[in-house]
């Protein structure tokens, strides 16, 4: 488990610095994702206790969500206040987003099979 | 033998673990309550969770800087299981294969759409510009999206609460309307609702077909990768 952790903080780190140097708004930990992307494809595999590991720590990742959750609390004034905006992109992008994968489906329906 | 009642409460309270435990506490009711009811996509456990720690940090009076302090071990995890996300996305890459084409066209098209329309909408409502950054990253699974939120100048905990919803709402009404709108193949259904509604929406998938689950994780991988690119070098 230690030496997954440690993989994971080091492309974490490596993600972080790299954002830093190209000065690129992209989160560190999406770059230190995309990097180890890259090095899973180039490797060609996986080691199974990296992939044991790894889905062990996806069964928490709801209990890591809670506390940034949270912090809506300190914006609750700000909702209410702009609760139109909210309410409307929270519902219409969801219907166009399953409107244009309906559209994209029915256009290039026959590769599908 | 004097019981000092006050110190034992002000030793709860400043202890370092308080908040991790209460956490911990309300995402296990939460847990409890989504198993007992056959996994209802609304009983959620982090939704729940999220709704009853908020109540208790309110009722408490608990100044949020505390509350944010305190549970700060449990959010530094964030970094590294974003880095993870890259186990789930290399595993079923290998379902693009075959069909990487309409697979590709309908993470473009449908990436571009949301989020531009989020923004427009957004915008066009009276949003102003932290809240508009907020919404623009909702198509991506949480833990991705309060990164980009929080790099393009919007609100963690808003993008959050946001996402969770989004991932309700559609988990719930997206099989239905993608039938009625004619998606029946298990590959595109499960890819849309991933694209859609990440992670609620495909819990949701798996519960269709084995299938339908994977193409959904694939489709959620994908979506958030390319927003988490594409989003801060477009908006930041």
């Amino acid at each position: 488990m230690l030496r997954t952790v440690l993989v994971l903080c080091g492309f974490q780190l490596l993600g972080e610095s790299l954002a830093a140097l190209l000065s690129v708004p992209v989160p560190g930990p999406v770059i230190g994702m995309c990097l180890l992307l890259v090095v899973l494809i180039l490797r060609k595999r996986i080691t199974p206790q990296f992939q044991q590991h790894c889905h062990a720590m996806f069964a928490y990742l709801p209990l890591i969500l809670v506390p940034p959750s949270v912090g809506v609390l300190a914006h609750l004034e700000l909702i209410g206040r702009e609760w139109q905006p909210v309410s409307a992109v929270l519902v219409l992008t969801l219907l166009i987003s399953f409107a244009v994968c309906a559209l994209v489906y029915r256009i290039s329906r026959e590769r599908w099979q | 033998m004097m019981l000092n009642w006050q110190a034992a409460n002000e030793a709860i309270f400043s202890s370092p673990v308080f908040d991790i435990a209460l956490t911990v506490a309300c995402y296990q009711l939460g847990l409890w309550a989504y198993r007992r009811s056959g996994n209802k996509p609304f009983l959620l456990p982090v939704f729940i969770g999220f709704v009853l720690t908020a109540l208790l940090v309110w009722l408490l009076d608990r100044p949020l800087a505390a509350y944010e302090l305190g549970a700060g071990p449990i959010m530094v995890l964030l970094g590294p299981v974003t880095v993870a996300l890259a186990v789930p996305l290399y595993e079923n890459l290998h379902l693009m294969a075959r069909l990487w084409w309409p697979l590709l066209l309908m993470l473009v098209i449908t990436a571009v759409t949301v989020a531009s329309s989020a923004v427009y909408i957004g915008f066009g409502l009276g949003g102003s510009d932290a809240l508009v950054m907020s919404l623009a990253p909702k198509a991506a699974t949480t833990p991705i999206a309060i990164l980009i939120a929080d790099s393009i100048g919007g609100y963690m905990g808003v993008a959050a609460v946001v996402v969770m919803l989004t991932g309700i709402l559609g988990a719930m009404t997206g099989p239905g309307l993608l039938h009625k709108l004619g998606v029946q193949h298990h590959a595109a259904l499960g890819f849309a609702l991933g694209l859609s509604a990440h992670a609620v929406g495909t819990a949701r998938a798996f519960e269709i077909s084995r299938q339908c689950g994977a193409f959904a994780a694939l489709g959620m991988s994908l979506m958030g990768f390319t927003l988490a690119v594409c989003l801060p070098l477009a908006l930041g």
